[in-house]
């Protein structure tokens, strides 16, 4: 009887760093305008569920507009999103008049020079218009109320990845409310430990009674590092601050309540 | 037993770097690239130690795919079950035979076309 080769499986860690998703209903308040004056500017904060200590950069996110209804010529885009004569570039679909036009419920990203970011941490969003003071007539894009703004993230190197759990060196506490978990490094280099920082309630809640945020995370760590029947050669959302999964459990408990992880690795 | 992954880029297979094997217990880290690509990190072939070594020494798989925003953790996901499949041979992208450089690399139950490996380009420590 031939034997069946049985490749070695082990769980792999996934972690990110706190970028949220952001999506956003244009009100009349966001489009006011005053094409003469400063507010000419389609503002808009995204900083609702913060991004850590990161500051994000317009080349980390993509921005999307889901139009609320169908657009003619008097809904003016820039020359970039159609050919000039009137063809949607995004789609290809001939619209008869010399600017693109939309259908309600259509979906348009961005040109990456239409938009760009701002504040402290890049929280403000400032998208171009196609016309009016400081137009972008290539790649300005003028939305109206009722549009819907998504913006997603772009993970970048230094802002997400995964590690195969046998790579997994151990955790050290750095305060109550920090842990460092280290990985041997990517790059192998002698001595070289990539970590993932996670800052966390300084007390943790469990079944068993109240640990501390180090003990939970460590216990944890190697549950999940662990292949078992139920684990064992998985993809495991261990910090995953974009889509709120922790420690692989897909109901969005954080009961850590941790709140950053920062990626740093060896070079 | 490992589970050998198999990569090649367009170009013939006539040269040395359209097409590399390695195996999948030397995975080290997958991580995004940038908005149009991810990396994969492997213990190299050169077997010199790679973290006894005192520089850096990793082979590099870099995938440059067609989608834009938000799909490193979708590529990490395929890429992973490719890696713990049963092997022992495994193809993770090969473009060399998809004409239309719809990569192979997919979850279990999706289609080609979910994933459009564009690129591959390996980088060996040696």
């Amino acid at each position: 009887m031939a034997k069946i080769t049985q490749a070695k499986k082990e769980n792999f860690l996934y972690f990110t760093h706190k970028r949220n998703k952001f999506t956003h209903t244009v009100t009349a308040a966001n489009v006011d305008t005053d094409f003469n004056g400063a507010d000419e500017n389609q503002t808009f904060s995204i900083a609702t569920g913060g991004n850590g200590v990161d500051t994000l950069t317009a080349g980390q996110i993509d921005v999307f507009i889901t139009h609320a209804n169908d657009k003619g010529e008097y809904t003016l885009v820039g020359s970039g999103y159609n050919d000039g004569a009137g063809v949607l570039v995004a789609t290809g679909r001939a619209s008869g008049s010399a600017v693109a036009t939309y259908k309600a419920g259509e979906r348009v990203k961005l040109a990456a020079g239409s938009y760009s970011l701002g504040g402290t941490r890049g929280e403000t969003l400032t998208i171009d218009k196609q016309n009016g003071d400081n137009a972008d007539t290539t790649n300005g894009y003028n939305v109206v109320a009722g549009d819907k703004i998504d913006v997603e993230f772009e993970p970048i190197a230094g802002t997400a990845v995964v590690y195969p759990a046998d790579i997994f060196l151990g955790a050290k506490g750095a305060s109550t409310t920090s842990t460092v978990l280290m990985f041997k490094a990517k790059e192998g280099v002698n001595d070289g430990v990539d970590t993932v920082t996670l800052t966390h309630a300084a007390t943790v809640a469990t079944n068993k009674g109240n640990m501390s945020g180090f003990a939970y995370i460590s216990d944890m760590m190697a549950a999940v590092c662990e292949a078992t029947h139920f684990s064992k050669g998985d993809f495991i959302e261990v910090v995953d601050m974009y889509d709120d999964i922790f420690f692989g459990d897909p109901s969005g408990r954080n009961a850590a309540a941790i709140t950053q992880s920062i990626i740093a690795h060896a070079s | 037993m490992d589970n050998f992954l198999y990569f090649s880029d367009s170009g013939d297979l006539d040269q040395a770097q359209d097409a590399h094997m390695l195996p999948a217990s030397a995975v080290m880290a997958i991580l995004p690239d940038d908005g149009i690509g991810y990396k994969i990190h492997f213990e190299p072939r050169a077997n010199d130690g790679v973290w006894e070594s005192g520089t850096p020494a990793f082979d590099l798989v870099d995938l440059t795919h067609a989608f834009a925003v938000g799909n490193f953790k979708k590529f990490a996901k395929a890429t992973v079950e490719r890696i713990n499949a049963i092997g022992p041979f495994t193809v993770v992208a090969d473009i060399e035979h998809n004409d239309d450089s719809i990569s192979i690399v997919r979850l279990q139950g999706e289609g080609p076309g979910m994933y459009g490996i564009t690129e591959v380009a390996v980088t060996s420590a040696d």
